[in-house]
């Protein structure tokens, strides 16, 4: 395997960001819906409503102009690993902690935005921006897929996320796939 | 057994098929392969829905002028899907002469490694010639993928684009990126921005009007021999070879001292050219040790024999493998007159 010198940085820094806002939109609406005793709810609504309509719709819109523009790739199915379990670990970090806690102070507000920052930013470095109640809720699957290991030199080594609605994936196969970031698709289906 | 050529049965000639379907295009892929140290990396890169109509629309235009260069008329894209051009069983036998005929009005030759070529000539390989393996994997791999294209633009050697068909055939359009990176940081290009003619700010590729070759699923079809070979990275692997092809050639010809041979072929990439011709030449009959003197003696090769060995003047190596290469003769059509010449490039006329 040949050393690989290449910077192979990935893309979409803003939208991988924005979506990963989208991931935790389950917590502002039940804050929406529970009410922050400090916030009036004239002020605290708006807010959570931008932030979820606004956040979902641009993944919603990138999935969309990606189709429109063709932006697929034709890609190989090595190794699987269903990321399903992943919800489990976004429910528990995400919401239930933060969903319980009673906010009735500004330091406790200000300590659990930052809480929420630090979360954020941790999903984004990380590229769990795929974790997304749209793919849950619209009954997606998510693998973690490793192209094959072939005996061809210039193969690519790096996985990807692929979001299907199928229930498994078969080692060896060919799919197409719509792509949401550098790293996470969604399988077109003709 | 006499070799064949083939001719679709219902009359029309063989030219030579393109296994993919312009017309049915159902996925384009950019890419780009970039030179790393030693080795070479490819991947593909995102592009938009224009550049892949473009980009398909070249390769399709490159096919075009592939066709006309070699049956000088206007370019029928032929498709046959459930043909297969190696399955001979689909094909009646044709005579040789025919066959000749063929070839010279309108079908491309095979490649060979110490012909020269022109600038832009159609020349074909099947993909499993040992010579294609590079362009045979990246036909087939999967690639990882970047959008970081503008990261180290001098390393970019070539650029490709990967196409499907609705019927799940393949193609791979490669092209030597030369002017492809030229104006990658120019600032020298004026574009219109807010009804204002200025300077353009983004960084800027430039497609060419044609690709290198083409390769679908069976065969490798060449418009530009030289790109072929670096992109191929042929020329390390004939010099590479030069050791294994004199074994070969020394099994037939034990009657030649190829000691100054290998020492000039190894370091000079004609010879070693001509080498791999010869071998790839080699019949089951073996090559006449006095016709061999006497065509020497005839064009001006200095040899001389020892111990039964034929040895090569050191100053004469490459008109020896011209010799062996059957590129080099004498002609004595006017009486008392010998005539010698140099075939840049030869075809043979009978097969035997």
């Amino acid at each position: 395997m040949p050393l690989r010198r290449f910077n192979n940085k990935e893309g979409f820094k803003f939208g991988r960001f924005v979506m990963v806002v989208s991931s935790i939109s389950p917590l502002f609406i039940l804050w929406a819906v529970k009410g922050v005793a400090i916030i009036p709810d004239i002020i605290l609504i708006p807010i959570c409503a931008a932030i979820v309509i606004l956040s979902s719709g641009f993944v919603l819109l990138r999935v969309l102009v990606a189709k429109r523009t063709r932006d697929m790739r034709l890609m190989k199915v090595g190794t699987i690993s269903n990321y399903d379990y992943h919800a489990l670990t976004y429910i528990f970090a995400m919401l239930l902690p933060f969903y319980r806690q009673d906010i009735s102070s500004v330091r406790e507000l200000a300590a659990i935005l930052i809480a929420i920052a630090f979360i954020v930013g941790i999903f984004w470095y990380l590229n769990l921006h795929y974790m997304n109640v749209i793919f849950i809720f619209g009954r997606y699957k998510t693998f973690l897929v490793h192209p094959p290991d072939d005996a061809n030199p210039l193969a690519g080594s790096v996985p990807y996320i692929l979001v299907t609605r199928r229930s498994h994936l078969v080692p060896g196969e060919e799919l197409m796939g719509c792509r949401v970031t550098d790293t996470v698709y969604l399988e077109a289906v003709r | 057994m006499p070799r064949h050529g083939y001719r679709i049965l219902g009359g029309s000639s063989l030219i030579m098929e393109l296994a993919y379907d312009f017309g049915k295009t159902r996925y384009v892929e950019f890419g780009i392969g970039r030179d790393v140290g030693d080795d070479q990396i490819f991947q593909t890169v995102p592009v938009g829905d224009k550049a892949q109509d473009v980009m398909r629309d070249v390769a399709a235009d490159t096919w075009s002028e592939m066709q006309k260069s070699v049956q000088g008329q206007p370019s029928q894209m032929k498709f046959e899907p459930t043909v297969n051009v190696d399955d001979i069983s689909a094909f009646a036998p044709v005579s040789d002469e025919e066959t000749m005929r063929n070839r010279l009005e309108g079908g491309p030759a095979l490649f060979e490694i110490a012909e020269k070529y022109a600038g832009t000539e159609y020349v074909y390989l099947p993909t499993d010639d040992e010579k294609v393996m590079v362009i045979r994997n990246l036909h087939v791999a999967h690639l990882d993928m970047t959008t970081d294209i503008f990261y180290d633009v001098p390393s970019i050697f070539c650029y490709f684009v990967r196409m499907m068909d609705e019927g799940g055939n393949r193609l791979t359009a490669i092209k030597r990126a030369t002017t492809f990176k030229g104006l990658a940081h120019k600032g020298n290009l004026l574009g219109l921005s807010a009804n204002v003619l200025d300077i353009m700010d983004d960084n800027v590729f430039k497609l060419d009007s044609s690709f290198d070759m083409l390769v679908d699923d069976t065969r490798v079809h060449i418009w530009r021999a030289n790109s072929f070979e670096a992109i191929g990275k042929l020329r390390d692997e004939i010099l590479s070879s030069v050791g294994e092809n004199i074994d070969t050639i020394k099994h037939d010809l034990n009657y030649v001292d190829f000691g100054p041979i290998g020492q000039y072929a190894s370091q000079h990439i004609s010879g070693a050219r001509y080498l791999a011709s010869i071998r790839a030449q080699l019949t089951p009959d073996p090559i006449n040790k006095l016709s061999l003197i006497k065509l020497c003696n005839d064009t001006g090769v200095r040899v001389s024999e020892k111990d039964g060995m034929i040895v090569v003047d050191p100053n004469h190596v490459i008109g020896f493998l011209e010799v062996l290469d059957r590129r080099r003769y004498g002609i004595e059509l006017i009486d008392g007159r010998l005539e010698q010449f140099r075939a840049a490039s030869r075809q043979r006329i009978n097969r035997q």
